[in-house]
């Protein structure tokens, strides 16, 4: 067997984000022990400096539309990793820029925080362009392990500890899920590759491996029946660090979703088909009813998220380009909207520290700017036009009627009438109650910029969305003969 | 110069509302509110610009701001459609709405948030006018929301209202059902049009079968019947006058809630071909119209009453289109606008007068003291009720022609009884607050008190248009507004039903009877013999409690509807504490006395593993003993369980002989 | 023979590893555990990888379970009970699972056997397996590995995190 690896210098191009982001993570952590009783808030503009250059980065990757594979296809850099990525690098910018004032009340470990999300940031980075089952399970776990400590981070918290220690048990468990998937995936077809499975017949091994595959993303993204550990781990994760794992991880799991049912199973598709719909109309519903019972502002964005991904599914389930489009514009204004609610949970948590939704009362007395803000992030989320949300769920639902899917069309529709319930409870508290403590709350420069980002970028979004349609159009150009495929495979496909 | 005096109209309020949303609180607030009030004035001149334009040509045409949406099909422009019914819709919009923006500047003198009040009200303008000239059903769907959303902020614009809260909640969940409706209805359209331009779906909509133009028109419909508060969704209505009176006058009033007829009209073409949804239109219209004015014969609170009447007008618009009368619907939109934002605002000067109080038992005898807002309110009483010749007789008397001429009967015997009813409670308001001995609080009564100028010249311009309005409309079915509109509203069945003048002029005599027959009963009951009021209540009591507590509609709706989805997402929350937990730990506890002899070869699975687990974080030394550690193997049960309810699911599909 | 063996090593690993979950006293499940660790080095060595039945031994065996029984007997636990709820539920749920994915499974052809005849021995026998592995790490599987040492390295950071109480000031009571 010879030595088989051949790596040029424009091969490594294709990893010089991971690479830079790798190296400065490692200084930044080096800076951090070595330089005594430097400000943590310097840190944390050097993390944010870092992640930003890697962000621009691959912006000129974009704009260059520099793409490869490494390592024999297992690595893939095409236009629907770089938009993961630098979704990824985007809520990371905003997430430790939010995170600024809640690690102020840490008395050590500040710098290390700032390192372990920069290190999730990274795996998830690597789950962007992950291309066979190997890449997806080890980056997987990398980025989920950051997460484990960073939401036990308050480590005399017990509901911090409890979050971490759930979130760990069953996040193992669905890495054990994974392995065991991939092990049957890999059995079956012999190859762990995707575009290398795109050619065997179909078995029902294969099934099952998929299934146990998409059990384990689905933990990652949240959607029912594998939602159990968001409630309580979003309520007891410190809220920056909630922040980020509320959207993120989905961003990177719906790439490897998108990679694997698009490229792995086009074939199949009419069997995955009913899959997607099932845990959409599951997600919505389960998302939206139960948080209409919720207290803490946590938990009500927690199970929002689920309802939000069951939105996301909806793509899934048209198994469309157009399908696809959706799910990257969908996150897209997820992404500013969320975020940007969570700025503002943060930024009122740490004055009052609390997150219960009584203590909103009154918010627009206290903090209009607040309030108004959380007021648009709540609406787009709701999905009221012209906010982002609702370009996001009318490109959901016509790729939707695109494959003539009307029930969960209708489905989604009546969710979304209950969904504006809840967030109009909130809204509801924000202006009409009356505050208990009148006191006026304000905010820190880092967490206004995180709100005003949110803001253009919900307003942005839904006013003059064009360029970033034509944006994630881009992205997903190789799966524009993805429907030509599924006809193609149609008469072999019953050879199960 | 045309186009930019079409971006203009939205233009200027926009502009409003970014200057004083954001800087408002720099400069004074009369600065906050006239600047509001002067861009929706230069609004109303440019649309007066373009409406001449529109005379003048009377050429439909349409201009693009920019492209919003691109993405393989579907393609959508920020764009404007200039008809003569869109021309018609934006004298309306900002003629009444630069009124009712002077007339605030009163009203809400030295209220709190004066600035954040005209924001919202130019917000609305902006989205009021979205929704009449966009070119499509998107931006016609933003503004439709858009609309919602400032009524949601109006409605709640009183912190201190716990009710004022909880109705704007109402309105909006309530909408927000119609509006999935209207969602629906969009998707449909460009599911079988590949386009959501008016232009290119109304005139292909002969191609759909009926039974889609059925589904399209019904879904489009429901949209209708909750922005325009028609049964079943009209609850929120009467519940939004908890918001300011002026909001009241032109967003539940004049403006907003006729959207959906402006909806109707603008698709019937779609309607035309879909007369089982025609039929239902007009139905609900004329139920709603006669159901509306019975709630309204009893209840006490003036904006209510108002309130019941504008639901039962909206009815007989909604009747108008369902016989095919479009024009005449829009005709009477158009009146009701004028009579109603000046009710309203007649209605805001009683209750700035008297220190806000609502209630009419609290009032009488104000005609002396106030007797300019008792003109207009008496001009509007007259041109609601349908005494010729002021506006509402012209528009309603038309609906009835119309409906009876193309053999409705039963629609126009809905109508007339509704008609006879409209002009009793009228005139019982009229009555109980205006006239008879007065029953103000002796503590309010010394400061009663004509409203200033700024209040009492839109009253009287109002009350011009009330009188005057309905001239545009005459002679019946040959106006002026029949003219201009009939080049964008064809009707169904142009001419084939030739009527005799004689029939014609008996219907309107007919009207008048009713409309006095209304007036004389109510002056008999609270004039002539002020207690056989009492005593028509007393003697049939169940029918005066129903009729006051409004059919016990809100009490149906909040048992079936609201209350169960509360306790379905509290009970599936509290599932997921307790149910899982103890079905799990029950069916444990009898597998252990079962199985006592065998303790130690048990088949702990999954939690066998989740032991170990959480031995090795005993090893971190974690203080994991005063966790609820319990419900960690629930949760992995649930995960479980639902790759088992994947496979499980996978086997039924693929036994049930689809192939992988 | 060589089923013989295989059904042997399977037969003992099930065995074992149900002892593990079963058995209520966590030093007997480690020394279970132990067992088990074992025999699947031994199924290894059927398969002619010599090398991973080596690390197999040398790591789970020699490092890791020695880490357990340490924890175990500092801890000094008894009987557990805490996790011994729900075994009907677990046994039922478990044993449909796994009918209906044999269900699956049997109603094909099984192709991996083939598959997996021809092609293992060759590779295993050209070269050493120590060598090829290491190769294939450093090769073809080169992603994965480097990834593989980041986690390390974000373990290592986060041990060190979560081991030191105190974090927050005003909570440390």
């Amino acid at each position: 067997m010879t030595f088989d690896l051949v790596l040029s210098g424009s091969d490594l191009l294709l990893l010089a984000p991971e690479i830079f982001l790798t190296v400065w993570l490692c200084v930044v952590l080096a800076i951090d022990f070595s330089i005594k009783n430097l400000d943590h808030e310097n840190i944390a503009y050097l993390s944010v400096g870092g992640v930003i250059a890697t962000l621009l980065n691959l912006l000129w990757f974009d704009y260059l539309g520099v793409t490869g594979t490494l390592f024999h296809d297992m690595f893939v850099l095409d236009r629907l990793a770089i938009f993961f990525k630098i979704f990824v690098l985007l809520s990371t910018v905003l997430v430790i820029l939010s995170s600024i004032d809640y690690v102020k009340s840490f008395r050590f470990f500040r710098g290390e925080y700032y390192f372990l999300v920069m290190m999730s940031a990274l795996g998830m980075m690597f789950m962007a362009s992950a291309h066979d089952l190997l890449s997806v399970f080890v980056t997987l776990e990398f980025s989920t392990f950051g997460f484990y400590v960073l939401v036990a981070y308050l480590r005399d918290d017990v509901k911090s500890n409890e979050a971490g220690l759930k979130f760990f048990i069953l996040g193992v468990f669905a890495a054990g899920l994974l392995a065991y998937g991939v092990s049957l995936v890999y059995g079956e077809t012999g190859t762990l590759v995707f575009s290398e499975m795109a050619h065997t017949p179909g078995s029902y091994g294969l099934a099952i491996g998929f299934l146990m595959i998409f059990a384990a993303l689905g933990f990652k993204i949240g959607a029912v029946p594998f939602h159990s550990w968001i409630p309580d781990t979003y309520h007891g994760a410190p809220t920056p660090v909630t922040a980020f794992l509320s959207i993120a991880p989905k961003g990177a799991a719906m790439a490897i979703l998108i990679r694997m049912f698009y490229v792995a199973l086009a074939a199949f598709k009419p069997t995955w088909v009913l899959l997607f719909v099932v845990a959409s109309i599951l997600s919505m519903t389960y998302g939206n009813i139960v948080a209409i019972a919720q207290k803490n502002i946590k938990r009500l964005l927690a199970y929002s998220g689920i309802a939000q991904i069951g939105n996301v599914l909806i793509g899934l389930a048209a198994g469309t380009k157009r399908g696809s489009d959706a799910i990257l514009f969908y996150l897209l204004t997820y992404l500013f909207a969320n975020l940007g609610a969570f700025a503002v949970v943060i930024g009122v948590g740490n004055l009052i520290k609390s997150d219960e939704i009584e203590d909103y009362n009154g918010l627009n007395r206290r903090s209009p700017f607040l309030a108004a803000a959380m007021l648009i992030f709540l609406l787009s989320l709701a999905g009221v036009p012209p906010l982002a949300g609702f370009i996001g769920k009318l490109y959901i639902f016509v790729a939707a009627i695109d494959q003539e899917l009307y029930t969960l069309l209708a489905v989604g529709l009546i969710n979304i009438i209950i969904s504006m319930y809840y967030y109009l409870v909130v809204v509801k508290k924000m202006y009409i109650n009356e505050p208990v403590d009148p006191s006026p709350i304000r905010v820190s420069i880092p967490i206004k910029t995180v709100i005003y980002v949110g803001l253009a970028g919900t307003l942005i979004l839904g006013i003059y969305p064009r360029p970033f349609i034509e944006w994630v159009v881009a992205a997903t150009l190789m799966f524009s003969n993805v429907t030509d495929m599924v006809a193609a495979a149609l008469p072999h496909g019953s050879g199960g | 110069m045309f186009d930019l005096l079409v971006l203009l109209i939205p233009g200027f309020p926009l502009v409003a509302v970014v200057i004083n949303g954001l800087l408002g609180h720099r400069y004074s607030r009369e600065l906050a509110g006239w600047l509001a009030c002067g861009a929706v004035g230069l609004s109303f001149l440019c649309a007066l610009a373009v409406f001449g334009d529109i005379l003048g040509s009377k050429i439909a045409r349409e201009v693009v701001a920019y492209t919003w949406i691109v993405g393989g099909a579907l393609t959508v422009n920020l764009g404007f459609l200039i008809d003569s019914l869109t021309g018609v819709m934006l004298l309306v919009v900002t003629g009444v709405g630069l009124l009712i923006h002077v007339y605030s500047l009163g009203y809400m003198h030295g209220e709190e948030g004066f600035t954040r009040f005209f924001v919202y009200m130019n917000l609305f303008m902006v989205s009021m006018l979205l929704l009449v000239m966009g070119n499509n059903y998107l931006v016609l769907f933003i503004g439709w929301e858009g609309v919602g959303l400032c009524s949601y902020l109006l409605i709640g614009y009183y912190f201190d209202r716990i009710s004022a809260a909880k109705a704007a909640t109402k309105a909006f969940v309530v909408n927000r059902i119609g509006d999935a409706g209207f969602l629906l209805a969009i998707f449909l359209i460009f599911a079988n049009f590949q386009s959501l331009d008016y232009t290119q779906v109304l005139p292909q909509v002969h191609r759909l079968s009926t039974e889609m133009a059925t589904a399209i028109a019904l879904c489009l419909f429901i949209g209708a019947v909750g922005k325009s508060a028609q049964i079943p969704l009209y609850t929120w209505l009467p519940d939004a006058m908890e918001g300011p009176t002026p909001v009241s006058a032109l967003i539940h009033a004049a403006t907003m809630v006729t959207a959906g007829v402006y909806m109707v009209v603008r698709n019937h073409a779609l309607y035309d071909m879909a007369p089982a949804a025609m039929t239902l239109v007009g139905v609900i219209g004329g139920v709603t119209a006669l159901f509306a004015a019975t709630i309204g014969l009893v209840q006490y609170d003036i904006k209510r009453v108002l309130a019941y009447s504008t639901v039962s007008q909206l009815g007989y618009m909604f009747l108008a289109c369902g016989v095919g009368a479009y024009i005449a619907a829009i005709f009477h939109l158009v009146t009701h606008a004028f009579f109603k934002a000046l009710l309203f605002l007649s209605a805001g000067s009683v209750i700035h007068a008297l220190g806000g109080e609502q209630d009419i038992r609290k009032m009488g005898g104000l005609a002396s003291k106030i007797p300019l807002t008792h003109k207009t309110f008496l001009v509007g009483t007259l041109a609601i009720a349908g005494i010729p010749p002021l506006a509402g007789f012209w528009s309603k008397d038309e609906i009835m022609a119309h409906a009876f001429v193309h053999g409705h009967y039963g629609l126009y015997a809905l109508a007339a009884i509704g008609a006879l009813l409209t002009a009793f409670y009228m005139f019982r308001l009229t009555y109980l607050t205006f006239y008879g001995t007065s029953r103000i609080d002796p503590h309010v009564a010394h400061h009663v008190h004509e409203s200033p100028p700024v209040m009492t010249r839109p009253l009287v311009a109002l009350a011009a248009l009330s009188i005057v309005g309905g001239f545009l409309g005459v002679p019946p079915e040959h106006g002026w507004m029949h003219g201009f509109l009939g080049s964008v509203v064809t009707p169904a069945e142009t001419s084939s039903h030739t009527v005799s003048a004689g029939v014609m002029v008996g219907l309107m005599a007919f009207a008048v009877i009713v409309a006095l027959s209304g007036w004389g009963i109510a002056h008999y009951l609270y004039a002539v013999k002020p207690q056989a009021a009492d005593d028509w209540a007393a003697r049939a009591p169940r029918v005066y409690t129903t009729l006051l507590n409004k059919y016990y509609v809100d009490e149906l709706y909040d048992a079936i509807v609201v209350e169960p989805c509360k306790r379905l997402g509290r009970s599936w929350d509290w599932f997921d504490f307790h149910v899982i937990d103890r079905v799990v730990r029950g069916v444990g506890r009898f597998a252990d006395v079962g199985s006592a002899t065998s303790t130690w070869i048990e088949k702990h699975v999954i939690y066998g593993v989740l032991n170990l687990i959480a031995y090795a974080n005993h090893l971190a030394s974690w203080s994991w003993r005063k966790l609820q550690s319990g419900l960690v193997n629930h949760y992995a049960a649930v995960i479980v369980a639902g790759a088992f309810l994947l496979v499980h699911f996978l086997l039924v599909w693929l036994v049930g002989g689809t192939r992988v | 023979m060589a089923n013989l063996i295989f059904f042997y090593f399977a037969g003992i690993i099930v065995l074992t590893a149900t002892l593990v979950v079963a058995l209520r006293n966590p030093v007997y499940s480690a020394l279970s555990l132990l067992v088990m660790f074992f025999h699947v080095a031994g199924l290894y060595v059927t398969l002619h990888a010599e090398f991973l039945a080596a690390i197999q031994i040398i790591i789970y065996a020699g490092a890791i379970l020695v880490l357990y029984l340490f924890v175990v007997m500092l801890l000094n636990l008894k009987r557990e009970e805490r996790f011994h709820q729900q075994t009907l539920t677990a046994a039922l749920l478990g044993l449909v699972l796994f009918g209906e994915a044999v269900l699956l499974l049997a109603s094909r052809p099984l192709r991996l056997s083939s598959m997996s005849a021809s092609s293992e021995p060759n590779v295993a026998s050209a070269v050493g397996n120590t060598e090829s592995i290491g190769e294939l790490l450093y090769s073809t599987y080169l992603f994965p590995f480097e990834v593989a040492s980041l986690i390390l390295l974000v373990a290592m950071i986060g041990a060190v995190i979560l081991s030191k109480k105190g974090l927050l000031e005003s909570k440390s009571s």
